[in-house]
């Protein structure tokens, strides 16, 4: 499709930046608008993905990711992973629906919002997309080992809810599902507002809103993706709602670009993001990680004392070489090991403060965020209980980051508290990355501390409402994106109620 | 040797100059190593080049121009240390050269080297004839890719070396 110079004015009533779970629920719930004669539109920086394209190879998946996996904090330390794509990262995560604790609703104290309310929502979003415990047989031999582990130190072990449904266990969720399993947005939501009349426009890069207004520039659609029906070239939306919903970092840096007067100075600031490492155990036998369901429990031993989870997880050979401390033949040689690693995924829930923000950096959104010491001490406790759980479970070595030894030995676990610490915890030298960006346009009552108010809808600007993971006034300490889902169906049935 | 041995992928990014420091620390982040009388080839060939050339070829202007300043300091200031560049050291004053990057007090500098190390990991652990030595048997859904040459880079086999290395400057 040849380039237009010429702007395409399209006029809609509700206009969606952004596919994922909070675009893609917005456009779900409002759908029925369609009905009504309303036009509703999502547009979505990433390209249209069916599962059809994705093909289990790490190389092909990073043009999954933003910036193709390479977007960091602006001090280089934290890796953040985010899908770029209709669908958001809900294509490349593992299907993890945790509930968010009732403790953090309470904290966040936004007028109107209870736990009660949510958990309604929570119940109703979780039937509509299948999420449950797996059965029995869907534990692989690395989740079993860490349920071993955990239950051998007498540490609670609870089973993960996943959204899928006709699952095939091939263990690639985190390179896109290939059978359309998992019931993330593209699968669920996407289908269900294009079904019901809501036109999808992939490739459309948004720089600002303003006025019932957005523009941008709809880029060509790269291959294998299903093109928008309009040719590339720049773009100019007229809509009657605007819901912004392009994640922590999209969704900050257009109202950062837009320069609206009258901004809540909490914009783009109070960015949490569950630093998290990957840590590996090596087991005597083989594991085979990278077969069957790759997570079905996680541990809250430490949750209110050291703020963190662990989780299963697994990865595949370039990422697992990359979280693996070190370099040289003992490197290479501990990579030969690949098939009997044992996987535990750290998770802190860090503190939300206002230095935490994202900015704009030529034009382009930049989470500038230190790590706080507290998150650091927390990381190293977690990669203490990590190393115990994988010796627990039967493994002779362990590779935590932190440490003073590339790899732990058995031998050494009486001495976890002297060999994992700060000390070893050298920022831009050891792999921490991040998956769950939050806030930068949190919701509250009050326009000096907040962005938008108890609906999503941005102080000062009735026609502008924010519905992703940027309104979370802090973490959710727990994977984010049910409670991204039900707030962005609550914000939603506002904007319906209220339609006029 | 003749044309049979030079790369089917024109490079972009990798200049004689920095495939040849490229080509040095490959060769220490991931040496060949023998074990049990089987040898383990390195990182240090054109086919893991090739990945990482097309890795930086996607990505924006100013990074790029960041990468081959920090690529040349890094081969350069081994003239400080060892009075000679990286890539003409011994294998020993390479590893001690890359444990400075490693460990130096400047996050930046421990920044760069954090990102080159990652690219050689990308260059090898995504190419399908390294896997078999590590135990993975790699995807269990055979599907084509909409760009071969995307796929061909993870599934040429490895070629000896062709003398002199690299493209145009």
């Amino acid at each position: 499709m040849e380039t237009r110079k010429d702007k395409l004015k399209i006029d809609c009533d509700v206009l969606i930046i952004g596919s994922g779970a909070g675009g893609g629920t917005a456009a779900r719930v409002l759908a029925p608008l369609v009905q009504k004669g309303k036009r509703i539109v999502v547009a979505d920086v990433g390209p249209f993905y069916t599962h059809e394209h994705f093909t289990q190879r790490e190389l092909e998946g990073v043009d999954l990711l933003w910036d193709e996996g390479g977007v960091f904090t602006r001090d280089g330390a934290i890796n953040i992973i985010m899908g770029r794509m209709v669908g958001g990262s809900t294509g490349i995560y593992t299907g993890v629906t945790f509930t968010v604790p009732p403790e953090v609703i309470q904290e966040w104290a936004i007028p109107g919002l209870t736990y009660g309310e949510l958990e309604k929502r929570f119940a109703r979003i979780k039937e509509a997309i299948n999420a449950h415990v797996l059965p029995d047989n869907f534990v692989n031999t690395n989740n079993r080992l860490f349920r071993n582990g955990v239950e051998k130190l007498g540490w609670p072990c609870g089973s993960i809810v996943i959204n899928v449904k006709n699952c095939q266990q091939q263990g690639f969720c985190n390179l896109g599902c290939t059978v359309g399993a998992k019931q993330g947005t593209l699968e669920v939501e996407i289908p269900q507002a294009i079904k019901a009349g809501v036109e999808i426009i992939p490739n459309c890069q948004i720089e600002a809103v303003g006025g019932n207004k957005a523009w941008g520039n709809l880029n060509p659609a790269p291959p294998d993706s299903i093109p928008a029906k309009h040719a590339p070239g720049p773009v100019e939306f007229s809509a009657k709602v605007i819901i912004l919903a392009g994640n922590t970092f999209g969704t900050s840096g257009i109202l950062l670009r837009s320069q609206l007067p009258g901004m809540s100075p909490a914009l783009g600031g109070y960015v949490t993001i569950h630093p998290s490492h990957t840590v590996f155990g090596i087991h005597p036998e083989v594991v085979e990680g990278f077969r069957g369901f790759p997570k079905t429990y996680y541990c809250t031993k430490f949750t209110e004392s050291h703020h963190y989870y662990l989780e299963t997880c697994f990865y595949y050979p370039f990422v697992a070489a990359k979280y693996i401390e070190g370099w040289g033949v003992e490197h290479k040689k501990i990579m030969r090991d690949y098939r009997k690693f044992m996987a535990i995924l750290i998770l802190n829930h860090d503190r939300a403060i206002s230095t935490n923000r994202i900015v704009l950096q030529k034009g382009v959104p930049v989470l500038d965020y230190r790590i706080q010491k507290e998150s650091i001490e927390s990381l190293c406790h977690a990669q203490r209980s990590a190393a115990r759980v994988f010796f627990a479970a039967g493994c002779d070595r362990a590779l935590l980051p932190a440490s003073a030894k590339v790899v732990l030995n058995r031998k050494d676990e009486p001495r976890l508290e002297e060999l994992i610490g700060p000390r070893h915890f050298i920022l831009n030298k050891i792999s921490i990355a991040s998956a769950h960006p939050q806030g930068g346009c949190r919701m509250g009552k009050d326009p000096a501390t907040s962005v938008t108010n108890e609906w999503g809808q941005v102080h000062g600007y009735p026609w502008l409402y924010v519905c992703d993971s940027s309104l979370l006034p802090s973490s959710t300490h727990v994977n984010p994106y049910l409670t991204i889902m039900a707030l962005a169906e609550r914000n939603s049935e506002h904007i319906l109620e209220t339609w006029k | 040797m003749g044309n049979q041995n030079k790369p089917n992928t024109a490079f972009k990014f990798l200049s004689p100059f920095r495939l040849r420091v490229f080509m040095a620390l490959a060769g220490r982040i991931i040496p060949e190593d023998r074990e049990g009388g089987k040898v383990y080839p390195g990182a240090d060939n054109l086919e893991s080049m090739a990945i990482i050339d097309r890795a930086l070829s996607t990505k924006p202007k100013d990074m790029v121009l960041l990468l081959k300043l920090f690529l040349m300091f890094f081969e350069l200031s081994g003239l400080l240390f060892a009075l000679r560049p990286f890539s003409w050291m011994s294998a020993e004053q390479k590893d001690k050269h890359i444990r400075r990057f490693e460990l130096a007090p400047l996050a930046k500098v421990r920044q760069g080297f954090w990102g080159l190390k990652t690219l050689v990991f990308l260059s090898y652990y995504s190419r399908d004839e390294i896997w078999p030595d590590i135990g993975y048997p790699g995807p269990r859904m055979k599907r084509p890719h909409p760009d071969p040459s995307l796929r061909a880079l993870q599934t040429a086999p490895f070629r000896p070396l062709p003398t002199p290395l690299g493209g145009e400057d």
